[in-house]
Parts: structure tokens; C-alpha cells; sequence
């Protein structure tokens, strides 16, 4: 798994993925569980100031991230989190909340599944992935691994 | 709260000029984005004599929340500065799709349990007569441009909302085109 900022969008990619024009990408459930899909990018909800000091721990911390496809048409995924347990490296990350995204899934007639069920597949993927080692990286990073400025 | 809405020209009371004070105190002061101001006031290119504006109040006549509606036959911000979160599609340009922007809902009287760009008990109100404006004005589906925010709220309500596409990201947050789909509203 790979971490990027940006998006480098290439020409077409599977043939299965349709861009439409209501700006829904279709694939089956298992078409989409067969694209990869990279982190972009986490972050933490705002007013929720930082991180953890040594001995001090924070149950209410939480964020967001955003995972994307690598070909074209682009497939965005994100959700919500929330840190559990913040202390002495500890912390576990849950998922909140429904996945947003431009996937619409559809069956093998290729008729639409709906925004609920489609929404409840993805929970269900999102869950059966280890998601939540790239967000705590990128949160360290961003947040707590920050250069000391010294006066000299 | 009341909630007016129509084009700066029919809009009461120099409201459009509080508006443009209350942009500037959301948007710049307190999100600090890189927008064009003067004398304490926001606006850009995109505020023009056609486009719609949904303004909520207190009762004090305080401006409380704001959102912009702009037809997609003309200039639009995501038409013409945000493109790439269409995911490759062309921007739409149609009487049936409107764009919602500049949506935020602070009670800035408020300010001490309030923060960022919402206040609840107001941005649901403001965001369904925003869509009840979009309709009458012929609209069929919205787009937005919003950060995270927006997105939240849009997708804890009952309207069918999804993204257009893959964020950009500026000063590190995320940005989506989102889709509001009106189908059946106000039939």
C-alpha cells in the first residue's frame, strides 16, 4: 500500500468502470473489491487539537480519511473515525458513520443496488481492511513528528 | 430565524451588503481562505446581478447564514476554477443543474459554541430552503464544491447526495464536488 498526495490519473483502466454522466461510477461488489485502492490522505477534525503527550491520554479525538483508486475513472472513498483508548500507543481507530463516495454498485444486470445497500457493502469492505495503520501514520506525521524550531 | 432569498438587487434593507460582511468574517477571518476582499466584505467574480442568494437571520435581523445558487448556463465557480473534481466529465451546463456555494451557518452572536463554518440548529434549515430555492429557479440537481464539512452534513440528511469525484486537496484539507439530486422535490 502507498501513500500519495496527489492523484496521477491515467487513461482508462478496466473496462468494467463506468464513468456516468450522473457522476457515479459503476461496478459490481466484486469488481470493486478487486481494485486497489490507496490512502491520500487523513486528518484530524478541526478543534481537535493534538496529540497526546506522554501520560496523558484523549478519547475524543477524531478525523477523517480518503482513499482513491489509481486508473481512471478516479474512485473516491472516505469515511470518519474516531480514536479510542489514546494512551500510551495504544490508540485504536473506529470507523463512524457511513462511507462517502462516487461508487454506485451495481449487479451482475448491471442495474443499480442502491445508495443504502451500496453504502453498507463498502462499510463492510472497508472493515475487512487494516485502514487504520496508514491513518495513524499519516496522523503522527502530520501532527505529532512536527521540526522543533530552536532560537539560537 | 427567517430565511430570504433572491438575486442583491431584491434582496431588503442593504442585506446583500451584510451578506458580503458576514462572508468575509466566516470565509476569511475564521476559515482564512485566500479570497478577494475589501472594506470587509467578500465576493468575487461569480456575484452577479442573476445570481441567487439564501440568507438566513435571527431575530435581531443578524445574519446568520448564508448560501449562493448560480446557474450553470452561465459562469460558475466549479465550471470555471474546479473542474478536475468532475473526475473527467465536462461541467454541466444545463437549466436543470444549479450550483451551491459559499454555504455556511455560523450565528457569529453565537460565537462561543459555535466554530468553523456551522452552527446545526441552522445549517439544516438553511440547506433545505436552499434546495426549495434551487427548485423554483427549475433545478433538478445541485453540484457543490465543499470542503469536508459540507459533506458531512449533506450526507446526514435525507437527500440524495454523493461526490463527483476525487478531492483536491488545498492547505492540506480536502475539497469534493458533491451532487444534490432534486427528483421529486417539491412535485
Amino acid at each position: 500500500m502507498t501513500v500519495q498526495n496527489e492523484i496521477a490519473v491515467r487513461p482508462q483502466g478496466p473496462g468494467f468502470m463506468r464513468l456516468s454522466p450522473d457522476g457515479y461510477v459503476r461496478l459490481t461488489p466484486e469488481q470493486f473489491q478487486a481494485i486497489p485502492l490507496v490512502h491520500l490522505l487523513s486528518g484530524l477534525d478541526p478543534d481537535e487539537p493534538l496529540p497526546l503527550h506522554e501520560g496523558a491520554s484523549r478519547t475524543d479525538i477524531s478525523g477523517y480519511t480518503e482513499w482513491v483508486s489509481e486508473m481512471a475513472p478516479v474512485i473516491t472513498l472516505g469515511w470518519d473515525w474516531r480514536m479510542e483508548g489514546a494512551s500510551a500507543g495504544q490508540a485504536r481507530y473506529l470507523r463512524t458513520g457511513l462511507p462517502r463516495s462516487n461508487i454506485m454498485l451495481v449487479d451482475n444486470l448491471r442495474q443499480d443496488l442502491g445508495p443504502a445497500n451500496t453504502a453498507k457493502l463498502l462499510e463492510a469492505a472497508i472493515d475487512k481492511t487494516a485502514w487504520q495503520v496508514a491513518v495513524q501514520r499519516q496522523i503522527m506525521d502530520r501532527y505529532v513528528c512536527q521540526p522543533v524550531k530552536v532560537d539560537s | 430565524m427567517q430565511v430570504i432569498s433572491g438575486a442583491a438587487e431584491v434582496l431588503p434593507n442593504n442585506l446583500y451588503t451584510k451578506v458580503a460582511g458576514y462572508r468575509h468574517q466566516v470565509f476569511v477571518e475564521q476559515l482564512g481562505w485566500a479570497l478577494h476582499t475589501e472594506n470587509g466584505m467578500e465576493w468575487d467574480q461569480f456575484d452577479r446581478p442573476d445570481t441567487v442568494y439564501v440568507v438566513a437571520q435571527d431575530d435581531q435581523g443578524h445574519v446568520s447564514g448564508c448560501a449562493r445558487l448560480l446557474p450553470t448556463t452561465r459562469p460558475y465557480l466549479l465550471g470555471e476554477v474546479f473542474p478536475q473534481l468532475l473526475n473527467g466529465l465536462v461541467p454541466p451546463c444545463s437549466p436543470d443543474v444549479w450550483e451551491l456555494s459559499r454555504f455556511a451557518s455560523v450565528d457569529l452572536n453565537k460565537q462561543a459554541t459555535t466554530s468553523g463554518q456551522f452552527s446545526s440548529s441552522v445549517a439544516r434549515e438553511l440547506l433545505e430552503e436552499s434546495i426549495a430555492c434551487a427548485v423554483s429557479h427549475g433545478a433538478k440537481r445541485l453540484i457543490t464544491v465543499s470542503p469536508i464539512g459540507v459533506e458531512r452534513l449533506l450526507s446526514r440528511t435525507e437527500f440524495h447526495t454523493h461526490r463527483a469525484g476525487p478531492p483536491m486537496i488545498i492547505d492540506g484539507h480536502p475539497i469534493f464536488a458533491c451532487w444534490i439530486h432534486l427528483n421529486g422535490i417539491g412535485a
